[in-house]
């Protein structure tokens, strides 16, 4: 459980991280960088970087993303998009 | 004659012959009034609900407009995005005798006003989640607008804007009663105005006429014979015309709509299973976005009849895994410009398209619809035998009248190959280079000019360096269609500078001020010496090759 939870940290952080280094529409600390955070409809990023974003984490992170996790009507959220990563299994 | 003419025009299986796109869903209401006719963040509307909603803002259009005039001369502004009001306002402006003219409100402000201002927009609807584009948009319009609200009563900011503009909202709107009468519209009347981007620095119109559209509805129904049991995708916003397939042909069927929510590339493969989807159409890059995030496993998707792809080259090897992943699918590559009416021409993929087609890079676009024309001409304008490379031109009755109030660039670019101007119909010039070959049909072979495509998006490099001299002031300027991804699908635009006045995040943050998201570049590279080819001008194949060598260019 501790390690998951460091894991989902981590993935937090380095999302957080690529998206501020995004010349996005919005600042990321205006909008909060909260997990409700809407990540497209707010102009943080758009589907070209979200694609690059997911395949960094991946690549940091030793992770796999899992879109099962991600769900069509909540939309894609900074939180969702932190829970759709899946600990690469050994 | 070496111009190839497909087989004779369709009629669509209705009862009454339509003259309008709404009379399609007018149809399919009377036939299928309770079956699902939109699915939409999680909520179903039916045939009768979106009819009456669309209606109901059809009246109010018409009660605003008064009389003395021709519905279609005058044009309704869509501001709308993925919403149910979103989809009755393309009906209702139909329904008024209108051609609608998407607004899309992810676009800068400054985009939306050269289309409002361009076009002969009198109404604009607007849904709640476009509100904020909404006061930034008519802030300095000139030319007052009836604007519709019709799921939301305006927040209080919209107050400078009623002095000038007349705005009803929601609550008005619902005490009006829906009309049972529409507007008869003529089959040249505009359905649609879109806005495409221009290598002059300001986006060109193409008004589709009902004709057209009716045209191209025909020949793909009988091609893909829908059902109101089918389930359509639709993946594009309503400022690129593959979302007038995506509707109209569910329509035209009793079959439902799909909108795929913000977001979704990340979850493609859920949005398929979730709808129950059984028609597919997208851009090639979704599904190579698709490959990079693992959703194409073998039979990953059995349930789809149909998987359609259109707006930019198909790679042989991304078509490869997507009929794997869909062993069901009958697979087309579809190809045709906006100025040609969604697309003009098909490829259907042969069985084990990896072996029987591993020799071309991209599948071929293949033989024209029923009732249009494709012709390959040469260098001087001379029709090519079979097996010549040269540009594409396209006829037919899909063909539409020319660019919007551009008469200048309508003479240049519709206009038939020489010797075979007979006034049955126009031709297009595609500014396209293809093969015609005798298994395959056309093979795409690449651009003539400087356009290109971005995720499908049309994109005049030129367009994005006008913008980019504007910002960076000075005239050195050059845009790339660049990095080439998967299957050499473009997924950005890299832009050299030289002596420009700003840094590199405040070229691109000027040009967000201006360009729609795909046009704007992200990657600024500045160079100390500008290189010129031998007359004098920016040297393009010098600048190409730097973009293959990172240790040669500099990043602002």
């Amino acid at each position: 459980m501790r390690e998951f939870e460091t894991k989902s940290d981590e993935v937090r952080n380095t999302i957080l991280s690529l998206l501020g280094s995004l010349p996005s529409r919005l600042d990321l600390k205006q909008s909060g960088g909260s997990a409700s955070t809407r990540l497209l409809e707010e102009g943080l990023i758009d589907s070209k970087n979200l694609i690059d974003i997911i395949l960094e984490v991946e690549m940091r992170c030793a992770v796999t993303y899992n879109p099962e996790h991600i769900s069509l009507e909540q939309g894609l959220t900074l939180g969702s998009l932190v829970t759709a990563f899946d600990p690469i299994s050994a | 004659m070496h111009s190839f003419l497909s087989e004779k025009a369709v009629q669509l299986p209705c009862e009454d012959r339509p003259a309008s796109l709404s009379d399609l869903f007018l149809a399919s209401r009377q036939r299928f009034g309770s079956r699902p006719a939109v699915w939409i963040d999680g909520r179903t509307l039916t045939y009768a609900e979106l009819d009456n909603a669309a209606r109901r803002l059809a009246a109010v259009i018409l009660q605003t407009r008064g009389k003395g005039y021709r519905a279609a001369e005058r044009q309704c502004g869509l501001l709308v995005n993925r919403t149910p009001t979103a989809y009755a306002a393309v009906l209702a402006s139909l329904m008024a005798g209108s051609a609608y003219v998407p607004l899309n409100p992810k676009f800068p402000s400054a985009r939306l006003h050269e289309i409002v201002a361009a076009s002969a927009i009198d109404t604009l609807i607007v849904d709640q989640r476009s509100l904020t584009s909404l006061e930034p948009l008519l802030a300095n319009s000139p030319r007052p607008l009836t604007i519709l609200l019709p799921d939301s009563d305006g927040p209080q900011g919209l107050e400078p804007i009623r002095t000038h503009h007349r705005i009803i909202t929601k609550s008005e709107i619902e005490t009006t009663r829906p009309d049972a009468a529409t507007v008869r519209v003529a089959p040249d009347d505009g359905a649609y105005l879109l806005f495409t981007s221009g290598s002059t620095g300001t986006p060109k119109g193409v008004l589709v006429n009902h004709r057209n559209a009716l045209s191209y509805i025909a020949s793909v129904h009988r091609r893909y014979e829908p059902g109101p049991e089918d389930r359509f995708s639709q993946l594009f916003d309503f400022s690129f015309d593959l979302s007038v397939h995506d509707m109209f042909l569910a329509w035209s069927a009793g079959a439902c709509v799909c909108c795929a929510p913000e977001g979704v590339l990340a979850g493609l493969g859920n949005y398929i299973h979730q709808c129950g989807l059984t028609f597919w159409f997208s851009v090639p890059s979704a599904v190579s976005y698709m490959r990079q995030l693992n959703m194409l496993a073998r039979g990953s998707y059995p349930q789809l009849r149909w998987s359609l792809f259109c707006g930019e080259a198909l790679p042989v090897g991304l078509a490869s895994a997507w009929q794997e992943a869909a062993p069901n699918s009958g697979i087309e590559n579809l190809y045709g410009p906006t100025e040609t009416t969604i697309a003009l021409t098909a490829y259907r993929l042969p069985g084990n398209c990896a072996t029987r087609l591993g020799h071309l890079q991209t599948v071929p676009i293949g033989l024209p619809l029923p009732g249009q024309r494709v012709m390959v001409v040469d260098n001087a304008g001379s029709p090519l035998k079979d097996g010549g490379a040269g540009e594409l031109y396209l006829g037919g009755s899909q063909v539409t009248q020319g660019y919007w109030r551009a008469p200048r660039e309508t003479a240049a670019r519709f206009r038939p190959p020489d010797g075979l101007d007979d006034g049955t119909h126009p031709w297009y010039r595609t500014g396209d280079r293809a093969v015609m070959t005798k298994n395959h049909g056309l093979i795409f072979l690449g651009r003539m000019d400087r356009q290109a495509k971005i995720n499908g998006h049309r994109v005049e490099l030129q367009e994005v360096e006008t913008a980019v001299r504007a910002a960076a002031g000075t005239d050195m300027v050059a845009a790339f269609a660049w990095p080439l991804g998967d299957g050499g699908l473009a997924s950005g635009i890299a832009c050299f500078v030289s002596r420009a006045v700003m840094n590199a995040s405040g070229i691109i943050g000027r040009c967000r001020e201006q360009l729609p998201a795909y046009m704007v570049p992200d990657q600024i590279f500045d160079l100390q010496d500008w290189p010129l080819n031998t007359s004098g001008k920016t040297d393009y194949r010098s600048l190409s090759a730097l973009l293959e060598n990172p240790n040669a260019r500099v990043r602002n």
